[in-house]
């Protein structure tokens, strides 16, 4: 579940970063437009009106020139009216001229002010450099023309006045062909501005477009993660439904064969007091019979609820430290006396060392062992062995025998439950419980248990736990399906 | 009345054969499937011809749950040996999932459901279909 949240959290983050990329590229792209237009706009508005204005004082400086020359020439006539009236147009041409000045300098100083890049900036301070000297220059002409009309025969008035008309002609001019190249640099300039906004939009473009295929590229193969781990976990909910369908099974299996096994007993148990009733049998008989079958009633119930408890991870040890040979001897000495059968019993023990174990627990599974050999044992030995080995930790019990064996087709399946159960007569069949508790009861102790059958007759049973349990006892593991 | 009874309690097998007896049955005991089989069998080689089909025993009282060879596996040798065989198969186990299983019993054989009543036993031996 984690890990598809998280494969979702990357795909949806590429795709995040690909509508983020894309976008910042279209708004730098409008950006970059209207930041040349707006250059385009300001600047056209700049060059334009300063041309015509120029060009207005050339056109106005002429007409002076014509009207001076008409001045001198008039004033070696009489014809005084003619004389003022072009002195007039004289000085009308030159507060034309004035204003234009004015006019252009203002226009330029709006230019300075404009935060335009590049060249445009420091071109304008040369234009408003050009325009002070044209001021300047047209001042000391007026003065210079203001003397003549006292002295129109001054020569050397008029030598002055002829070289400052030509600074003033090549500084109009020089203007004029400034403001002409700057007006086509602005506008080489605009172009290529527009080129670099258009190829750094492209590499931009590119760059996004690669860097979203890549990201196509992991997402497609995140994309096949995802569908592997999906079909990952659809296996491993298949197989998981399945394992619980076969528990499920298994279990319906082992409360029926329990439920029949509590059942069976009662039959007998109803024809002993029947018997007894119609007098067929003595009461002793009968009261013996119920006593056994009531005892192994009480087996069964016990041995089904231990089953409930180490499948359910819930077998309690109460540990605590024991001689190990104590145990044994304590069972086979009983189990001497009771014994029916042309069997020796015999112990051969190692150091007697105190294990940490739950006594009961631990003697159920040795008396059940011990039990078991001599069920299916007609006569001969029994040996019980016990090997300790204090290096590693642990002490072995083997319970070896000289009886009938264990049948090659239940051997691999010797510790499931109800495995023995039908394939023995009565006088040697148990709840079919026992070892299967044997097993549950080592493996909760940290140890292992196996059988296995001997070269020449009999069987070997044998487990091995730890001596001091140091912390690692432990529940029993998931018991085998198998 | 001839009977052959097969059944792995030692308790119940005594007691089946104690009233049996009691109420004039000739008793053949049985302690797993595979015995209950070499029973039927030798008591089988000594028919005369005439009687092969009903059998050798006029019942056959059979546990489900034996040693070595299930009841159900005991009364199918049976009836292909001896197709009119009158046979008692006793039970703890829920007689409808044996009856529902198909193949596994036939109809001619005659059900008791464990636990019953020895009384019972004896009345449905002794009462002929």
């Amino acid at each position: 579940m984690f890990r598809n949240t998280k494969t979702s959290f990357k795909i949806g983050g590429l795709v995040g970063i690909i509508i983020l990329l894309l976008g910042i590229t279209a708004m730098f792209g409008v950006f970059q437009m209207s930041k040349v237009s707006n250059e385009v706009i300001k600047i056209s508005e700049q060059y334009t009106p300063l041309y015509e204005i120029v060009s207005d004082i050339r056109f106005q400086k002429s007409n002076q020139e014509v009207s001076l020359e008409k001045i001198i020439r008039l004033a070696k006539t009489d014809n005084m009216e003619e004389l003022e009236k072009t002195k007039e147009d004289f000085w009308l041409s030159g507060r034309a001229i004035d204003s234009n000045i004015e006019r252009a300098k203002n226009i330029v100083n709006v230019g300075m002010d404009m935060p335009i890049s590049g060249k445009s900036g420091k071109e304008f301070d040369i234009l408003y450099q050009k325009l002070s000297n044209i001021d300047r220059i047209y001042n000391q002409y007026e003065n210079l023309v203001g003397g003549i009309f006292f002295e129109l025969d001054n020569d050397l008035l008029l030598k002055q006045i002829q070289i400052t008309e030509n600074q003033l002609e090549f500084e109009l001019d020089s203007s004029l062909t400034s403001l002409s190249i700057l007006a086509d640099e602005s506008t080489s300039q605009i172009e290529d501005n527009e080129k670099d906004s258009l190829t750094g939009q492209i590499v931009i473009i590119t760059s996004v477009g690669a860097i979203a295929a890549t990201l196509g590229f992991f997402i497609s193969q995140i994309n096949n993660d995802l569908k592997k781990e999906v079909n990952l976990k659809t296996i491993e909910l298949k197989t998981a439904n399945e394992k619980l369908k076969e528990l499920d099974k298994m279990k319906d299996e082992f409360i029926g064969i329990a439920s029949h096994e509590l059942k069976s007993p009662i039959q007998p148990i109803l024809g002993f007091a029947e018997l007894a009733k119609s007098g067929d049998i003595d009461q002793k008989e009968a009261w013996d019979g119920v006593l056994e079958l009531a005892n192994k009633l009480q087996d069964l119930a016990n041995a089904v609820l231990d089953v409930t408890r180490i499948e359910n991870n819930r077998l309690e040890l109460q540990i605590e430290k024991i001689p190990i040979n104590d145990i044994i001897l304590e069972i086979t000495k009983s189990q001497k006396i009771s014994l029916k059968k042309p069997i020796i019993i015999r112990e051969n023990l190692d150091e007697n060392i105190a294990v940490e174990v739950d006594r009961v627990r631990i003697s159920q599974v040795f008396r059940n062992l011990l039990n078991n050999a001599i069920k299916f044992t007609l006569k001969g030995t029994i040996t019980i062995e016990t090997h300790v080995y204090q290096d590693e930790n642990k002490i072995q019990v083997r319970v070896l025998d000289t009886g009938l064996g264990i049948p090659k087709e239940i051997l691999p399946r010797i510790f499931e439950k109800f495995v023995t159960k039908g394939l023995k007569h009565e006088e040697q069949s148990g709840t079919g419980l026992g070892l299967f508790l044997c097993k549950g009861i080592i493996e909760a102790h940290g140890g292992k248990i196996s059988a296995q059958n001997n070269f020449d007759c009999g069987a070997t049973f044998e487990f091995t736990i730890p001596v001091l349990n140091k912390g690692q006892i432990q529940n029993p593991p998931e018991l085998s399906t198998n | 009345m001839d009977v052959l009874v097969a059944e792995d309690n030692l308790f119940t097998i005594q007691q089946y054969k104690r009233i049996l007896e009691k109420n004039g049955c000739k008793v053949t005991v049985a302690y797993d499937g595979e015995e209950c089989m070499q029973k039927f069998n030798e008591a089988y080689l000594t028919l005369n011809p005439d009687s092969l089909e009903s059998g050798p025993f006029d019942v056959v009282l059979i546990d489900n749950n034996m040693p070595k060879k299930s009841g159900a596996e005991v009364v199918k040798e049976i009836l292909e040996r001896c197709p009119k065989q009158r046979i008692i198969f006793a039970s703890a186990y829920n007689i409808s999932s044996i009856l529902n299983a198909p193949g596994v019993l036939k109809e001619s054989v005659e059900i008791l459901q464990k636990p019953f009543s020895l009384n019972t036993m004896i009345c449905k031996i002794q009462t002929r279909r």
